[in-house]
């Protein structure tokens, strides 16, 4: 109990009891195993950790790994067209078929909440009030109905009703993950054919990974960093 | 330095930059090749498929049973990026 009421505060009754439980009281727990065990080193492990029969990115999961080459400029030198410029192939782009991530998105049993045809939301507040139209989701927007419209009107053999899947995406290379992948840039996919405050739950798995870009530029701050902590080992060793 | 090993993927591409043109790449060039990259990712998530199925949709299955043919459509880009939106307009112009 006395580790428990020092260090840091964030320990809960119920966690002391499942280490006791789970760990220190189970049959298999042997104290020489963390002989020399060392926190950091572990969770260094954690982080590259690459099981060959399970890795982060699998091919089962329809990952592809590619590296993706672009072509590179340099100031006062000329190319006769963007071809004839130096290509650089960026390693360790990995990425799935937007069209495998939707099909599969469409089979999951979350699907059976999808809205697959849109409409307009109205809300009268009370009986002497207007009515109001709500907007609120993809489903109910403008942009989904002339959508749904043009698609439904546009001639074709096929007899099926038409629906619109309503990608949305996201990208944000300051939202890293924690485990290995630290150093890439993610892009996800959502579909408004599903509610919001469903999408919204962490626990409805509704973001679909497609790419995770490698992050190979140098990030100018950190660089900035890294040689004013340099000049300032330098100044301090000299001292 | 603790933080070295993470740049080591970009190294590889000043020593790219420098073995190339003699120099080391400008902040200018780097944001150009940043855009450059994400150009060239959209050009492979934008398949032949995608494009098919953007054209024709895809028939799948509903949790009803029914048949329905389902078109994608892009409506959001939420991305600390805004440049790439202007990739898609012209892309479907």
């Amino acid at each position: 109990m006395n580790w428990h009421s020092t260090g840091s505060k964030l320990k809960s009754i119920g966690e002391l009891q499942r280490l006791v439980n789970e760990v220190v009281n189970a049959p298999d727990f042997k104290q020489e195993d963390l002989a020399d065990f060392s926190a950091t080193r572990e969770a260094a492990r954690l982080d590259t950790h690459q099981d060959k029969k399970s890795p982060l990115f699998s091919a089962g999961d329809g990952w592809i790994e590619r590296s993706v080459p672009i072509s590179v400029p340099a100031e006062g030198v000329k190319h006769t067209s963007e071809n004839a410029a130096p290509v650089f192939e960026v390693p360790g782009l990995y990425y799935r078929r937007i069209v495998e991530v939707v099909k599969g998105a469409f089979q999951e049993p979350m699907a059976a909440k999808y809205h697959i045809a849109p409409f307009k939301e109205f809300w009268k507040p009370s009986e002497d009030e207007p009515i109001e139209r709500i907007y609120s989701e993809v489903f109910s927007s403008d942009a989904m109905i002339s959508e749904h419209e043009k698609i439904k009107s546009e001639p074709r053999k096929c007899t099926l009703e038409t629906v619109v899947a309503s990608i949305m995406l996201w990208s944000d290379s300051t939202h890293l993950a924690s485990f290995g992948t630290a150093s890439l840039w993610p892009i996800y996919l959502f579909l408004g054919n599903l509610s919001k405050y469903t999408r919204g739950m962490p626990t409805s798995f509704a973001a679909h990974h497609i790419a995770y870009i490698p992050k190979v530029m140098y990030n100018l701050d950190a660089e900035l960093v890294i040689i004013y902590i340099d000049a300032l080992a330098a100044i301090l060793s000299a001292e | 330095m603790l933080w070295r090993p993470f740049f080591q993927l970009s190294d590889t591409f000043q020593d790219f930059y420098q073995r190339v043109f003699g120099t080391a790449a400008t902040a200018a060039v780097l944001t150009h090749c940043k855009r450059e990259l994400m150009h060239a990712v959209w050009m492979l998530l934008l398949d032949k498929d995608f494009l098919e199925a953007y054209v024709y949709g895809i028939v799948l299955q509903f949790a009803d049973g029914i048949f329905r043919r389902v078109f994608l459509r892009f409506f959001t880009y939420a991305a600390d990026y805004p440049e790439k939106f202007v990739y898609f307009l012209f892309i479907w112009s």
